[in-house]
């Protein structure tokens, strides 16, 4: 069961994260289900009539730019700080005071203005806002500031690094397509 | 409550076997295997850095003899670490989901890039053989630890015999009908909780609300608590209401029909192609599965003991992939599939995920093979019987006493915190039916180390182990591991420890809905446990499972339409020709109609509590009756004089 623990630790810690990135996804809490009847005979009396559809929120498009943005620009520099601790990249010289200053000011005023917005989170913008934070934090960290690169297979970990934003991009772009309407049933 | 069955004991004395080898012989055979493959790799990493062959290839090499051996070899402790680290978790994905490609892959991989991508995987020859001794070097101390923890081990087993010696364990044989029948009324808590149970079961089969949706793998899995609900209701039914079919079985037969369902069992086509590179989709296959087969065919076997044989038809029990492939079973043949399979292991016990053999999975299978037997001997269960008993009592314990909760049928290892106490708990309540000696064994050891009962509450160790809820993956309350508590100390006879347990539960809080009641903060795998253990009795599961109900409560008079929730069924108990029942409306008083089955074709009866004063069968045995339901009201149906 140790193991066990050390599992449900972990699920718990990812879901938790998932949860946070992706608040709409969370499931309703297991628990009772619908009150069952059977008639006498144990046939199922026929269901209530649907009588009306309800329109659900509309997505806080907006809000979940800015929100995919300052987790797109954490992620970033969680990733490039790990990074520059390896042997992978060389750290060069540069203004890199002034550009985590700009960092944490960008990541916080995101994250602030995306949670002030009301309604739930579209996934397909959390992962554009996060998407293009990664590719445009990576360009101008490596070509226009040149504040690092990369020392061992410089051409795979250089289109892994810069590609990976694009990739959101492109799942966002797919997700938008796929879009349905946000119409459903409402029970009496 | 249930009452205590008072049945004479057959005393027993259970010893631990005292030849308990350092390696049992299967378990051995195993790990020299692994490690004859080990040395393999070692040498693949030995043989280059001997020779002097090129950077490249000796950084491959020592890949191969350590996860990120050449990058700790060039001199990158980070990246080192970091595939290291990879591998581990890579096994810990396996452990978790069958995917026995995995670590080999992962391995491989931080072998390979390395070596093909490093500017520089030079490094000295002195770092190189740091690196080719780490795992032979961990290897020898394992094995050492492993002796001296087996000698201490042996000596404790050796003093726990000496006061097992003077123990007389109450092992319950065959139960005679009527005294060891006990049926008792459900009160008005047990019925909250069994309408919670009945509504999640009663939905239509294709719908899963109430229930927690997580992942199909592990314990969260919709499969376990499918299983675990069809056994709260089937129990309920042998302990209150043996003579009510209706609902109930209906209820039990949804739950039967869901796990039928691709999306509950579907994962095994995803395990038997990542962990036994099979594409193979059939869920009852040979080697593996019994994670699905024993639990499920045990919850069909329970059902099929209470209430009729319609899942020994062939085709009974399809699963059904897509139009083109099905794979069409019943329950013989889930059995049947579990006495081949223990036929073919060489540990007797056999695996749940791809090479992983829990012995908790296995106690299900020998329950499916006893449920089975019942209705349709095959005469080898005595056989799967035996040879399980071997299984357990030599590769799959510790000599002093613990359970081996699971061991890697390719590598042959296994982890000591999988021998903990929460383990040998539920252990003790599903080995019961077929090797109630153990159970008896493993309880008092339990109860001798690990369960504190202080003032009529249960005092679980303030371990992460106790405080883990299975079915929904959170740590922090107990609930489960004192569900599971009462369940086993119910099932084994010691009502102060079941009732010191639920006492503890009832302290928590409850939430209540339709008139329906479970335990918050509860997965709905916990909340059906506790229903497992709330229903049942001294020998409750033994008796049902191993022995099966009297034939007076199969073909007697039975309640068959009931309105629900109209109509709680607080007990019904036929003595095979007449029928009790206590009704209770649950929707408020009401006039309702009730149907009766099984009476004698043509027969009249008298009845008292109904509206109607006789009765007479129909040419189908079938009889109905009006009853003015304005509370509790027991209804009479015997035999006219």
């Amino acid at each position: 069961m140790a193991c066990c623990a050390a599992l449900a630790l972990l699920l718990g810690l990812v879901r938790g994260t998932w949860f946070r990135v992706f608040p709409g996804r969370r499931p309703a809490e297991p628990g009772f289900a619908p009150p069952a009847r059977r008639s006498a005979d144990g046939t199922t009396p026929a269901a209530p009539a649907t009588t009306g559809r309800r329109r659900t929120a509309r997505p806080a498009i907006a809000g979940s730019l800015l929100l995919g943005t300052a987790y797109g620009a954490a992620a970033y520099a969680l990733a490039i700080a790990v990074l520059r601790a390896t042997p992978v990249v060389r750290t060069l010289d540069g203004p890199w005071a002034a550009r985590d200053v700009a960092l944490v000011v960008l990541a916080v005023a995101a994250l602030v203005a995306g949670l002030s917005r009301r309604g739930p989170a579209s996934r397909p913008a959390l992962l554009l806002g996060a998407g293009a934070a990664w590719t445009e934090l990576g360009l101008v960290d490596m070509h226009l500031l040149g504040l690092f690169e990369l020392r061992v297979a410089a051409l795979p970990l250089d289109l892994l690094l810069h590609g990976s934003g694009p990739l959101l991009l492109v799942l966002a772009a797919r997700r938008l397509t796929l879009s349905r309407p946000t119409t459903e049933a409402s029970p009496t | 409550m249930t009452a205590v069955a008072s049945r004479p004991d057959q005393g027993t004395t259970v010893l631990l076997p005292t030849d308990v080898p350092l390696l049992p012989p299967a378990t051995r055979r195993s790990f020299l295997r692994t490690l004859a493959s080990y040395a393999v790799l070692w040498l693949a990493g030995a043989l280059p850095v001997a020779l002097d062959a090129g950077d490249r290839t000796q950084a491959l090499g020592l890949g191969l003899a350590l996860p990120g051996g050449g990058l700790f070899h060039a001199g990158h402790p980070v990246w080192g670490a970091t595939a290291l680290a990879a591998v581990v978790l890579a096994v810990f994905a396996w452990w978790a989901a069958g995917p026995t490609v995995l670590p080999p892959v992962v391995w491989l991989l931080t072998a390979v890039l390395p070596a093909a991508t490093l500017d520089d995987p030079a490094g000295s020859a002195q770092a190189a053989v740091a690196v080719l001794a780490v795992v032979p070097v961990l290897t020898v101390l394992a094995a050492a630890g492993h002796a001296v923890r087996h000698a201490s081990q042996r000596g404790r087993g050796a003093a726990l015999n000496r006061r097992l010696a003077e123990v007389r364990f109450p092992v319950t044989g065959a139960p005679s009908y009527p005294m060891d029948f006990p049926v008792v009324e459900h009160t008005d808590e047990d019925l909250r909780r069994l309408r919670a149970a009945l509504d999640l079961a009663l939905q239509p089969v294709e719908d899963f609300e109430g229930f927690t949706h997580l992942d199909q793998f592990r314990e969260g899995a919709l499969r376990y608590q499918l299983n675990a609900l069809g056994y709260g209701l089937s129990m309920a039914q042998f302990t209150r209401t043996p003579a009510f079919r209706g609902y109930l079985a209906e209820a039990q037969r949804n739950t039967i029909d869901k796990v039928l369902q691709r999306r509950v069992w579907g994962y095994w086509a995803l395990e038997n192609a990542w962990g036994n590179l099979r594409r193979d989709k059939d869920p009852v296959p040979m080697g593996g599965n019994v994670m699905l087969t024993g639990f499920y065919g045990l919850q069909v076997g329970m059902y099929s003991l209470l209430n009729d044989e319609r899942y020994f038809r062939p085709g009974s029990l399809t699963f059904r992939w897509d139009e083109d492939e099905a794979w069409p079973y019943d329950l013989p043949a889930l059995a049947g599939n579990v006495r081949a399979n223990v036929r073919e292991s060489r540990f007797g016990l056999y695996p749940c995920e791809p090479n992983w053999i829990y012995t908790i999975c296995n106690t299900f299978g020998l329950n499916t093979v006893l449920a089975s037997e019942q209705l349709a001997a095959s005469g080898e269960a005595g056989d799967v019987q035996e040879r399980l008993r071997r299984s357990y009592e030599s590769e799959f314990l510790r000599p002093d006493g613990r359970i081996v909760g699971v061991r890697s049928s390719h590598l042959g290892l296994s982890w000591n915190f999988w021998a903990s106490p929460s383990v040998q708990l539920a252990t003790t309540y599903w080995l019961h039916p077929g090797l109630p000696d153990l159970a008896h064994r493993t309880w008092w050891l339990i109860r001798d180390g690990w369960l504190r009962v202080e003032d009529g509450r249960v005092r679980t160790p303030r371990s992460i182990v106790s405080r883990l809820d299975p079915g929904s993956y959170k740590v922090g309350s107990d609930t489960f591991t004192l569900a599971v508590t009462a369940m086993a100390a119910r099932e084994i006879g010691d009502e102060e420890t079941a009732r010191a347990a639920e006492a503890t539960i009832a302290e928590r809080p409850v939430e209540q809905r339709y008139g329906t009641e479970r335990v918050a903060d509860a997965s709905g795998l916990a909340n059906s446990y506790l229903n497992l253990g709330r229903f049942g009795r001294r020998s409750g599961l033994r008796d049902l499972v191993a022995f099966g109900p009297p034939r007076e409560w199969r073909d007697g008079p039975v309640l068959d339409e009931a309105a629900y929730p109209d109509v709680l069924v607080a007990r019904a108990v036929s003595d095979g020709a007449a029928l009790d029942l206590v009704l209770a409306p649950g929707a408020g008083p009401l006039r309702t109609r009730i149907g009766l089955a099984q009476l004698h074709p043509g027969a009249s009866y008298d009845v008292r509590g109904a509206r109607e004063a006789t009765v007479t069968a129909d040419s189908q045995g079938r009889a109905a009756l009006e009853v003015d339901l304005g509370g509790r009201t027991e209804v009479r149906i015997s035999p006219a004089a």
